[in-house]
């Protein structure tokens, strides 16, 4: 796997920190640049202000930030869909207790991709129709 | 091109205030629908950049319509009519991303409201 991995972090960000609960809620996003299956470079960008219903702004912020895929506790449908049409995969961070341990569990094929039973307010039959 | 708003609505005659006060506030289009299958073809051949949607269509609710929406592209602002208290509008649409719920009779300062809204989301950082 080559590719860059976007995970929603509590300051100050990195593999040591905790996961962000909600991803467009969160302090900031720790970046994972993963080349050949290993974690080869690590950096931290911030998030965007979150508004009522701009929650295109932060799939487009980590779109162009060359994200490929995220790993998240919690996002809703908006946002979720939004990712999918960018080409960026999300996945459920599940019980990872921080950004290294969410990574490790992705790299290993644990991690559930995110669907639309995941998102707040959204599943079973609330679900896109 | 100028960006698009579809307005949908079976009432399109009781909007039409709201709809030219939108017009001038924003250089758009606007496009109007009846139904909500209508609204769904018009995402997909207009790509608008918002629609304002009715609490009930013909052939659908607001709210499905709404989440429909999702399906074809994410990227559209909605905005619903709903007669909601707020907090359970909030809690019912919660995880849609809506970007403004409005009331049943809509005015010019609605309009208003929606282009500053929309003025917002859309500004380059």
């Amino acid at each position: 796997m080559n590719s860059i991995i976007a995970i929603p972090s509590e300051n100050p960000g990195g593999l040591e920190a905790n996961l962000g609960a909600h991803f467009g809620h969160c302090d900031l996003y720790t970046l994972v640049k993963v080349e050949n299956g290993q974690v080869a470079e690590v950096k931290v960008i911030p998030n965007v202000p979150h508004q009522q219903g701009g929650c295109m702004a932060p799939v487009q912020h980590l779109a162009a930030n060359g994200v490929k895929r995220l790993i998240a506790g919690g996002m809703g449908l908006r946002p979720l869909m939004g990712f999918n049409q960018v080409g960026i995969e999300v996945y459920h961070g599940g019980e990872a207790r921080n950004v290294g341990e969410a990574v490790q569990a992705m790299l290993a094929g644990r991690l559930p991709v995110f669907s639309q039973e995941h998102t707040c307010g959204g599943g079973g039959g609330n679900s896109i129709k | 091109m100028p960006a698009t708003i579809v307005l949908v609505s079976p009432r399109m005659n009781q909007w039409r205030a709201f709809a030219d006060s939108l017009a001038k506030s924003l250089p758009l289009e606007i496009a109007t629908v009846r139904t909500g299958a209508e609204a769904l073809t018009a995402a997909t051949e207009k790509k608008p950049l918002a629609m304002v949607i009715d609490a009930s269509l013909e052939d659908m609710s607001g709210e499905t319509l709404a989440r429909r929406l999702l399906g074809i592209n994410a990227m559209i602002h909605t905005a619903l009519v709903s007669d909601l208290p707020s907090e359970a509008f909030h809690e019912q649409m919660e995880g849609l991303g809506i970007v403004m719920q409005l009331p049943a009779h809509l005015t010019t300062d609605q309009a208003g409201l929606l282009a500053q809204c929309l003025l917002r989301l859309t500004a380059t950082p």
